[in-house]
């Protein structure tokens, strides 16, 4: 439901939703999205990125959300995934500083266990190869698991977000667990998802 | 897969919430940006069609600050060429980090206001005299085709302006060095019959009578030489949004292309030091291979404006824009600057 939609008085819009068409003839009214988001925005750029890329980015976050507020569909009956989204754009943007931190958060937890435990490897060990097996990931499959697990959408909500079908989001986030399981050698014994992005489009 | 998923759920869950600090600066920025926001047409249906005249050439839509001003000034080309250069992408210098602290710049800028208040000011052009600059910039030309294709090109304009007292002048441009910023735009320009990617755009030059041309002011002696009051100055000449960054965006607008005084010269490097964001980048190499003193405005961490000038002269060398993500968006350097007394030949325009 596009924003000119929401005046017809058949429709309702979400808390959200009027409140961003509230603000497209009183600007003040966009507060009130960033009130209700900005904490699960920054805490979700701070995981992938750092609490110091995250002060800047989750700030720009809301500046483009508010430039591009006449775009905004009113579909899901939130913004959060709107705004993810928009993170998520930005966080590509800096994709190597959520690598590098990624990997550094890797390298602290081994070093971190070797000194804890005497020597590196042990069952331990897998869960500070997470950070650089994350790094690793194909950064389509990367933004769609991270918006499902700390940015807490649903699959539709991801579609939404990245703007893509929602059999592409089921197969990113199943490919990027299979690719992590391979990496981190789960015992979990799931076969890997054979269906490509083109395939379920 | 359920493992997995609890792994990564689990994986840096410790963040905390962010600052106070830096949820006051968030929101301090939004509420600026709100209120800075124009009156818009809050109609779609009635906004001027961006395609309707095929091939008309639009303005892109960050960056443009210098741009849009020089656009200004020069507002009789767009006005009879219906052709907008936008902004450019290019290839970086390098990435100065601002680290000096501020008492460095202030000492910085004040050296170059020294070397500026100095120097004899030659006076505004007498009757048939033109103050000609010669510049080189990387632009990006975006053309709207039929059927709304866009086709963008990056290219080097190469610029020479002479402008007299009363605005009149002439204004030659040409490109060069053009190229396709990507398959879809080579594409799209195809199919626009653009072979050839240097050719958008094509400039020429272009005389213009009394009014035609202007510099930032024509009345020099209004302004004040304290730094302060300059700055409130400016804001009002200049118009734009008021803040910091803008602030900055003053300080270059009255030093290009302009006769500006010694002693206003001096008043604006100094001014430049009073504008929060403003940090010293040190010795940097503008795009013509000079080095010269970088000066930059950072709105929060992010360098979106720097200055090169001349250590010797004070003279501008060159500019820079960034975009939010550090990415060098357009630059410009400025190759010669003098009083001449002839005019190229061309038609008048307008």
């Amino acid at each position: 439901m596009l924003l000119d939609e929401l005046s017809h008085p058949g429709l309702q819009a979400s808390r959200d939703g009027a409140a961003i068409a509230r603000s497209l003839s009183s600007r003040e009214a966009f507060t009130e999205i960033f009130d209700r988001h900005f904490v699960a925005v920054h805490r979700y750029i701070a995981r992938r990125a750092g609490r110091e890329r995250a002060d800047d980015l989750a700030s720009q976050t809301f500046m483009v959300a508010f430039e591009r507020r006449r775009a905004y569909r009113d579909g899901l009956g939130s913004a959060r995934p709107w705004l993810l989204g928009i993170a998520t754009n930005m966080l590509r943007e800096d994709r190597r500083v959520e690598q590098r931190l990624l990997t550094t958060v890797a390298q602290l937890g081994n070093e971190a266990w070797v000194s804890a435990n005497g020597s590196a490897g042990g069952a331990g060990r897998a869960d500070y190869d997470l950070g650089a097996a994350l790094a690793r990931l194909d950064v389509g499959q990367r933004d769609a698991l991270l918006l499902h697990v700390w940015g807490e959408l649903s699959y539709a909500e991801i579609a939404e977000s990245l703007e893509i079908p929602i059999g592409t989001v089921r197969s990113r986030i199943s490919r990027a667990c299979a690719a992590l399981r391979s990496e981190l050698g789960a015992p979990h014994a799931g076969g890997a998802n054979t269906f490509s992005d083109e395939e379920e489009r | 897969m359920i493992e997995e998923l609890e792994r990564v759920r689990a994986f840096r869950a410790d963040e905390p919430p962010p600052s106070e600090a830096a949820t006051a600066s968030a929101q301090a920025a939004l509420s600026q940006l709100i209120r800075d926001e124009p009156p818009q047409n809050t109609s779609p249906a009635t906004a001027a069609p961006a395609t309707a005249a095929p091939l008309r050439q639009r303005l892109l839509g960050r960056g443009g600050d210098r741009q849009r001003r020089r656009a200004r000034r020069a507002r009789a080309v767009i006005v009879v060429a219906l052709t907008c250069i936008g902004i450019v992408i290019a290839g970086a210098l390098g990435s100065p980090t601002a680290t000096t602290p501020p008492s460095a710049t202030a000492a910085a800028l004040e050296q170059l206001a020294r070397v500026a208040a100095s120097q004899a000011w030659t006076g505004t052009p007498g009757p048939g005299s033109y103050l000609f600059t010669a510049s080189v910039s990387l632009v990006e030309s975006d053309t709207l085709g039929p059927g709304s294709r866009e086709c963008a090109v990056m290219l080097r304009q190469h610029r020479e302006i002479w402008i007299a007292t009363n605005g009149a002048g002439a204004l030659r441009e040409s490109n060069s060095d053009g190229q396709f910023t990507s398959a879809g735009d080579r594409t799209a320009c195809l199919l626009d019959h653009m072979t050839n990617p240097a050719s958008q755009d094509s400039g020429g030059t272009s005389r213009f009578g009394p009014g035609g041309l202007s510099f930032p002011t024509r009345n020099w002696h209004a302004l004040s030489t304290r730094p302060a009051k300059l700055l409130v100055q400016l804001r009002k000449l200049d118009g734009g949004p008021r803040n910091a960054g803008e602030d900055f965006v003053h300080i270059g607008d009255f030093l290009r292309e302009s006769d500006t005084p010694p002693a206003i010269r001096a008043a604006l490097y100094r001014a430049a030091a009073l504008i929060p964001g403003v940090r010293l980048l040190g010795a940097v190499r503008d795009h013509a291979g000079r080095v010269g003193l970088g000066v930059a405005f950072f709105d929060h961490r992010h360098r979106t404006g720097e200055l090169i000038f001349s250590r010797h002269t004070a003279a501008l060398l060159g500019e820079d824009d960034f975009a939010r993500s550090g990415k060098l968006i357009t630059w410009t350097v400025y190759l010669q600057s003098k009083i001449v007394h002839t005019l190229p030949a061309a038609p008048l325009a307008g």
